[in-house]
C-alpha cells in the first residue's frame, strides 16, 4: 500500500509539520489532490497525493513534526488491506512499552522478587525510549543521507550538520574523507548548543569534549534558565527562526567578514524610474528602487565575477550567471526568493518577478526552486527609514547587498553650489576568504558609477 | 534334580525348555518370587561356551560375599531410587540404571586395586558407588545439585570419581574405548602396575572407535605396553536392537581375536564366577601388560532408559525368565543355601541399603543447585580458565 | 640470538624443545617415526628418541586421537600428528565430544594436555578432500585451543606453548609453507596465546588474516601502497582460540576500514566473527563495511586455475581494501 511520505524540500530540510490535513480518513483521493498543508522551515506548501484510492490512514496528526521520509498516510488501492502496523507515532509505541511492563509484571514476577519485578519494568520503560530515538534517527538516516559511523561519531564530537555535507561514497553515503574535509573547511559547522538531536550523546561524546573545542574553537553555549518574572512571556522559536538563527550564527562566527560602504547619488536614477513609470504605466509596471539597485549590482559583477561566488567543500565555485536573491521579511522571519539570471533580465521583467515572488513569500507560497540556488543577495531596508545598516553573508553566497533609504539633503554640484540631491547608502558585506576589500570596494563604485549614470542599465 | 557344573549355552537354552527344570527351580524360588533361573534363547548358536556354575556352589569366601551383597543390595536400591526420582522428573535428561547387571560391576572391581583406572559408558552408577562415591554426592548429581560428584555439570552419564580411580562415565556409545586404551597405554609409560578397567557394552562393539582402539591394544599389548581389561557387559540388546540384529558374528568376545586379544567368558549373572574371572584376568594383565577382553553375559531387566518400549524388542517371557536368574537373588540363594545369611539377615541389609539411599535422595532432595558462576568454570584448566564472555 | 629457519625446523625444534625438558612429551602419528614424516616434520626423531616417544600408528585418526587424549588424562602430554587436517574428520568425535568436554562434565577432575598439529588448508592442488581449512570448525567449540602460525618463529613459540598448555591445543600449521625461511629465535621462544601479531603497520586500512592469508594480505599491503598510496596495516591473528580482540579493534579505531581474508568458505566462518567482532566493539570508528575475502563456495578444485580462483588472491583482498576505503577497483 502506497504510503504518503514527509517530502524532502530543501537540502537543509530534515522535517517538516504538518499543518492541517485537507481530506479525511475514508475519502477518495486522486493523483494529484491536495490532502495536507506541509510546513517547512521554508516555506508551507500543499501536499498532493501521489497515487488514487482511499485515504486509508491518517498518521501524524495537526501540528506533528514528521521527519522526511517518515510517513504520513497510507493510500490504500481497491483491494489492498490495510497495514498491521498502526503508527509511527508515539501514542502506540508508549502502549506497546505498557503492554511489555505489564507482561513481565505479570508473568514472570510471580517467580520474581519484588525488586527484580521493579527492575524488568524500568528495562522496558528504557527500551520503550530507546526504540523511539531509534526510529526517529533511522527516518533521518533513510530521507536526509547515509553516513559511515565513524562520520556519524565525528558530527557529534565536532558539532557538525551532516545535512551541509555531500557524500562522496556509494549512494551518497558520507564517508570520513568528506566530513575531514567539511571539517577543515568549516563549512558543516553546526551552531552552538545543537546537540539536541542525540548525535552528541553517542559513544565517546564526553571524552571528546577537549578535541571538539580545539577543532570547533567554540563550547556549547551555556543559555541561561527564563527569568520567569511578571510581565514575561515564554515563546518557543519557531522553526524558521531556529533555521535562520543556526545559519547567521554560523555565517557570523565563521566568515571573516568585510565590509565597504558608498553613497549614490540617486538623481538621476529617480528621475529615469519617473520617465519609465510614466511609460510603463499602461502594462500596469511600477519600477521600484529596488528593482533599479538589483539590476545594478547584477551589471556591475560582470568585473568582479568572485563576488558572484559560492565557497563549497572543493573550492570557491564561480558563477557566470547572477542568480539575486532578495531577503524578503515575513512575519515569522525571512525568505530570500531568487530571481534567476537577472543579468539578462530587463527592468520590467525584474520588477514584475520580483513583486510577484515578494507577495508569494508573504503568503508561504514559494515553491523550493524558487527560493534556492541564489548566487548573490540584496537586502534592502529603505522602505523602513534606516540610514544605513550591514547584513551577514548569506552561506555559501560571497557577498550580500545591504541597501538604505533614501535621503533628501543639500549636496554641492559641480561649480560648489549647494543644491538639494537625493542619497542612499550601500554596503557590501563580503567573505574574504573568497574577496579581498580592493575588489569590494572597486565592485561597489562600480555599481555606485551604475547607479548614477542609469543608461548603463540598459547596456 | 541337580544341575551340572559345566553347561553350554545351548544345554542351557534345552534346560529352561524342559518342565522338569522348571520343577527343579520352584523348589529355590524365594519368598519375593526371585530365583535361580537360566538364559533365555540365544537364537544364534555361534556364541560359544560359558562356564554355568552350579547356583549352590561358592568359590569366593563367604564373609567377603555378605560384604559382596551389601554392595550389590545398595545399588539395587540406589537405581530402583533413581527410578523413582526419574519419574518424579526430579531427574532430568537421560537415565540408565544398572539394574540385572550388578554382578559385573560389583565382580570386577572386587579385584581393582589401588591405582587402577575404570573408564565406561552412560551406565555408570554402579561403578561409582563400587569405587567409594558417596552415594550422597551420586544422587546428588542426578538431582542437578551442586554437591553432586560433578558440581551438577556432567549428570548421570558423567559420573567421575578421578582420585578414586572412576575415568568417567561417557555418553557417545563406543567414544571411550580409544581414551581408556590410551589411559593403559600411560600406566606402562609411566613405569606403573596399575591397569585399566574398560566397561563397554555390546552395542558399542560395531562402533569403529571400539575397532580402532581394539587394534592399538593389541598392537601396544604386543609389546607389553597396554594393560587394559576391555569387560563387554553383553545384556543382549543395544538399546532395542538385539546381538544378533547388529552383526553375523554374535560371539562378541572372538572379535578380539581379529586384533590378538585374548579373551574368555564369564556368566555375567553370577557374581561368585565374575570375581573369579576378573582377579585371575586382572593378574595376567598386570603381569603381563596386554590386553585382554572378557565377555560377560548379562541382562539389562528394566528399560534401556528410564522409559522405552520393552515389549516392541522383547518378550514378557524373555524378561520374566531372566529375573528368575537375578544377580541378586542368585546371590541370596548361595548364601542361604551356604547357610551364610538368613532370610530374615539378607532383609536386614535390604533395609540398611533402602535407609541408605533415603539418605541420600534427602541430600540431593535438600541440596542448593549449583552456583550459577559455576557455569564459567572448568571450561579451561590453568589460569585462563575461561575464555569467553560472561 | 636468532637464525634463519624453514618453517618444518622451526616446527620440529619446538617439539625437540619441550621434548628433552619434559619426559612426559611423546609424539604419535601415522609415519612419523621410521617414516620421519610425510612431510618430514619430525624426521631424525624416532632415531632420537625411539619408539615409546616417538610411535607410530596405524591408519586409525579417531582410535589414536582417542588414545592420546587418554594418555593426556593420565598425565601425558602428547604431540599427535594429523597427517593432514583433513584426516581429523575420522577423529572430530574424540576431539569434540571427548577431549574439549571432559573436563567441564568431569566438574573439573581432568585435564587433557593434548596438542593435535598437522598441516592445513590447501594451494598446492590436492582437490576436494585433502583441503579444508578448519579454523571455524574447531574454533567453535569451548574447551579447545587453536592456533595457526605462519612465521616459523611463531611456528617454533606456539609450538612450545601449545605443549606446556593443560588443554587440549588444535595446532594449525601453514602446510604450504613448510620450506619458507624467516628469523627464529633460539631456545624458549614461548609465544603467547591471544596475542595477535601486527605484520605491517599502517593507518588507512586494517587487513585481518591468519596463516598463509597473512603473506597474502602483506603483499597486498605493499601493492595498496604503491599503487593507490594507501598504507595499510596486516594482522596476523595467529590465536583463533583465544582470540586477540583488543589489537584488531584497537586497529581499526585508528584505521577505520577493515579487510578481513580467510582461505576457508565465507559462511560462518572467522572472517564473519572478526567482522562480528569489529562492528560491536569498533562501530563508531568505521567508516565503510567491514570486506570479507573468502574461498569460493566450492569443494576445493583440481586444476591449478580453478583452484586459484577459489582462493583469496592478492587482487580481491587489494580490491576489497579498495572499496573500504571508497577508491576505485582495479
Amino acid at each position: 500500500m502506497p504510503e504518503v511520505i514527509m517530502p524532502k524540500m530543501g537540502d537543509a530540510m530534515e522535517e517538516g509539520t504538518l499543518l492541517k490535513w485537507l481530506k479525511s480518513e475514508g475519502d477518495e483521493v486522486s493523483e494529484g489532490d491536495a490532502i495536507a498543508e506541509i510546513e517547512t522551515d521554508k516555506v508551507t506548501m500543499e501536499l498532493e497525493a501521489e497515487d488514487a484510492g482511499t485515504l486509508a490512514e491518517l498518521i501524524a496528526s495537526e501540528g506533528q513534526d514528521v521527519p522526511v521520509g517518515g510517513a504520513i498516510a497510507f493510500i490504500q488501492g481497491e483491494g489492498e488491506e490495510a497495514p498491521e502496523r498502526s503508527s509511527g507515532g508515539g501514542e502506540s509505541e508508549e502502549s506497546e512499552a505498557e503492554e511489555g511492563g505489564e507482561d513481565e509484571g505479570g508473568g514472570e514476577a510471580q517467580a520474581q522478587t519484588a525488586t527484580e519485578t521493579e527492575e524488568s519494568e524500568d528495562t522496558g520503560e528504557e527500551e520503550g525510549g530507546e526504540a523511539q530515538a531509534g526510529a526517529q534517527a533511522d527516518g533521518r538516516a533513510n530521507g536526509q543521507f547515509r553516513a559511515s559511523p565513524i562520520v556519524r561519531r565525528l558530527a557529534a564530537e565536532n558539532d557538525l550538520d551532516l545535512s551541509k555535507v555531500e557524500g562522496s561514497g556509494p549512494a551518497g553515503r558520507i564517508v570520513e574523507r568528506d566530513v575531514r574535509a567539511a571539517m577543515e573547511s568549516g563549512s558543516a559547522q553546526r551552531d552552538g548548543g545543537a546537540a539536541e538531536d542525540g548525535e552528541a550523546t553517542a559513544d565517546g561524546g564526553a571524552e571528546a569534549q577537549p578535541e571538539q573545542a580545539a577543532q570547533a574553537g567554540i563550547q556549547a553555549q551555556k543559555l541561561p534558565d527564563p527569568t520567569e518574572a511578571p510581565g514575561t512571556t515564554l515563546m518557543e522559536p519557531t522553526k524558521m527562526q531556529r533555521i535562520i538563527g543556526d545559519r547567521m550564527t554560523e555565517a557570523k562566527q565563521h566568515i571573516p567578514h568585510f565590509y565597504a560602504t558608498v553613497e549614490v547619488q540617486m538623481d538621476a536614477a529617480m528621475a529615469l524610474r519617473k520617465d519609465l513609470n510614466a511609460q510603463l504605466e499602461e502594462d500596469g509596471i511600477k519600477l521600484s528602487v529596488n528593482d533599479f539597485v538589483m539590476k545594478a549590482c547584477a551589471v556591475a559583477l560582470r568585473n568582479y565575477p568572485n563576488l558572484n561566488a559560492l565557497y563549497t567543500s572543493k573550492g570557491i565555485e564561480l558563477h557566470e550567471t547572477v542568480n539575486m536573491a532578495m531577503a524578503v521579511a515575513l512575519d515569522a522571519g525571512l525568505i530570500t526568493p531568487v530571481i534567476k539570471d537577472i543579468g539578462s533580465k530587463g527592468l520590467a521583467t525584474i520588477s514584475r518577478e520580483s513583486k510577484d515572488l515578494a507577495t508569494r513569500a508573504r503568503e508561504g507560497g514559494l515553491k523550493p526552486d524558487e527560493y534556492q540556488g541564489g548566487t548573490i543577495t540584496v537586502s534592502n531596508m529603505g522602505m523602513f527609514g534606516v540610514d544605513s545598516f550591514i547584513a551577514i553573508v548569506n552561506p555559501p553566497q560571497a557577498s550580500i547587498i545591504a541597501v538604505s533609504s533614501i535621503v533628501k539633503r543639500p549636496s554641492y554640484d559641480e561649480d560648489g553650489e549647494i543644491v538639494p540631491a537625493t542619497f542612499m547608502k550601500l554596503t557590501l558585506s563580503a567573505d574574504h576568504r573568497i574577496a579581498n576589500g580592493r575588489d569590494g570596494a572597486l565592485y561597489m563604485s562600480e555599481v555606485k558609477k551604475t547607479l548614477e549614470n542609469p543608461v548603463l542599465l540598459m547596456v | 534334580m541337580k544341575i551340572g557344573y559345566v553347561m553350554t549355552w545351548r544345554g542351557v537354552r534345552n534346560y529352561v525348555r524342559n518342565p522338569r527344570f522348571w520343577y527343579s527351580v520352584r523348589r529355590f524360588v524365594s519368598p519375593k518370587g526371585k530365583g535361580p533361573s537360566m538364559a533365555a534363547d540365544n537364537e544364534n548358536s555361534d556364541n560359544g561356551d560359558v562356564e554355568i556354575r552350579d547356583e549352590g556352589a561358592v568359590a569366593t569366601d563367604t564373609d567377603r560375599l555378605v560384604d559382596i551383597y551389601r554392595e550389590m543390595a545398595l545399588i539395587r536400591a540406589f537405581e530402583e531410587a533413581c527410578q523413582k526420582g526419574f519419574r518424579q522428573g526430579k531427574i532430568g535428561g537421560y537415565l540408565h540404571v544398572y539394574i540385572g547387571q550388578e554382578a559385573v560391576a560389583t565382580g570386577f572391581l572386587e579385584a581393582f586395586k589401588e591405582g587402577d583406572k575404570v573408564i565406561t559408558a552412560y551406565r555408570d552408577h554402579a561403578h561409582a558407588l563400587l569405587l567409594g562415591a558417596d552415594p550422597k554426592e551420586v544422587m546428588a548429581e542426578l538431582y542437578g545439585k551442586g554437591t553432586g560428584m560433578v558440581k551438577g555439570k556432567g549428570g548421570s552419564m558423567h559420573l567421575f570419581a578421578a582420585e578414586q580411580g572412576l575415568m568417567g562415565g561417557y555418553g557417545i556409545v563406543g567414544g571411550h574405548i580409544p581414551l581408556g586404551v590410551g589411559m593403559a597405554y600411560a600406566m606402562r609409560y609411566q613405569e606403573t602396575d596399575h591397569i585399566t578397567q574398560l566397561y563397554l557394552g555390546d552395542g558399542s562393539m560395531s562402533q569403529g572407535a571400539f575397532h580402532e582402539a581394539a587394534n592399538l591394544a593389541g598392537l601396544w599389548g604386543k609389546e607389553g605396553q597396554c594393560p587394559v581389561v576391555f569387560i563387554v557387559e553383553n545384556n543382549k540388546y543395544g538399546m532395542g536392537t538385539s546381538v544378533e540384529r547388529t552383526t553375523a558374528m554374535t560371539d562378541l568376545a572372538a572379535k578380539f581375536d581379529a586384533y590378538g586379544i585374548e579373551h574368555e567368558k564369564v556368566d555375567g549373572m553370577d557374581v561368585d564366577a565374575v570375581i573369579e574371572c576378573a582377579e585371575r584376568v586382572t593378574e595376567h594383565v598386570r603381569e603381563t601388560g596386554q590386553a585382554y577382553a572378557v565377555e560377560a553375559l548379562t541382562y539389562r531387566t528394566v528399560s534401556h532408559g528410564a522409559a522405552d518400549f520393552m515389549e516392541k524388542y522383547r518378550t514378557k517371557e524373555e524378561v520374566n525368565e531372566w529375573r528368575q536368574r537375578d544377580p541378586i537373588g542368585l546371590l541370596e540363594h548361595k548364601l542361604i543355601e551356604n547357610d551364610v545369611l538368613d532370610e530374615e539377615k539378607l532383609q536386614e541389609i535390604k533395609d540398611e541399603a533402602k535407609e541408605k539411599v533415603d539418605e541420600a535422595v534427602k541430600f540431593a532432595d535438600e541440596s542448593e543447585q549449583p552456583d550459577l558462576d559455576e557455569l564459567y568454570t572448568d571450561v579451561y584448566a590453568g589460569e585462563d580458565e575461561y575464555m569467553g564472555e560472561e | 640470538m636468532a637464525e634463519t629457519k624453514t618453517y618444518r625446523e622451526a616446527l620440529r625444534e619446538g617439539m625437540v624443545h619441550e621434548m628433552d625438558r619434559d619426559e612426559s612429551v611423546v609424539l604419535m602419528g601415522e609415519d612419523i617415526g621410521v617414516y620421519g614424516g610425510t612431510h618430514l616434520i619430525t624426521d631424525g626423531l624416532y632415531d632420537q628418541y625411539g619408539p615409546k616417544r616417538v610411535m607410530d600408528t596405524p591408519i586409525s585418526e579417531g582410535g589414536f586421537t582417542g588414545a592420546a587424549i587418554g594418555m593426556a588424562m593420565m598425565g601425558m602430554r602428547p604431540v599427535v600428528e594429523m597427517m593432514t587436517w583433513n584426516f581429523s574428520f575420522l577423529a572430530s568425535d574424540q576431539i569434540v565430544q571427548n577431549a574439549a568436554k571432559v573436563r567441564y562434565f568431569s566438574g573439573g577432575q581432568v585435564e587433557v594436555p593434548l596438542v593435535i598439529r598437522g598441516p592445513n588448508g590447501g594451494g598446492v592442488q590436492l582437490s576436494a578432500q585433502h583441503t579444508h581449512s578448519l579454523e571455524n570448525f574447531y574454533g567453535h567449540f569451548p574447551g579447545l585451543k587453536v592456533v595457526s602460525p605462519v612465521t616459523p618463529n611463531d611456528v617454533k613459540g606456539m609450538m612450545i606453548t601449545a605443549i606446556r598448555d593443560p588443554n587440549p591445543v588444535i595446532f594449525l600449521e601453514a602446510g604450504a609453507l613448510y620450506g619458507t625461511k624467516g628469523e627464529v629465535e633460539d631456545g624458549d621462544n614461548a609465544v603467547e596465546f591471544g596475542k595477535a601479531r601486527v605484520a605491517r603497520e599502517g593507518s588507512d586500512v586494517t587487513l585481518i588474516a591468519y596463516g598463509r592469508q597473512v603473506n597474502l594480505c602483506v603483499r597486498a599491503a605493499d601493492t595498496l601502497e604503491e599503487e593507490d598510496d594507501v598504507s595499510a596495516e596486516v594482522i596476523d591473528i595467529r590465536s583463533i582460540r583465544p582470540f586477540d580482540e583488543e589489537t584488531i579493534v584497537e586497529s581499526v579505531k585508528k584505521t577505520h576500514r577493515a579487510v578481513t581474508v580467510q582461505e576457508q568458505w565465507r559462511w560462518f566462518g572467522v572472517a564473519s566473527e572478526v567482522a562480528a567482532i569489529i562492528q560491536e566493539q569498533a562501530f563508531d570508528y568505521l567508516d565503510a563495511p567491514v570486506e570479507r575475502v573468502s574461498g569460493a563456495e566450492v569443494p576445493a578444485p583440481y586444476a591449478r586455475n580453478l583452484e586459484l580462483a577459489a582462493f583469496p588472491s592478492e587482487k580481491a583482498v587489494a580490491n576489497a581494501a579498495r572499496r573500504a576505503l571508497y577508491i576505485e577497483e582495479k
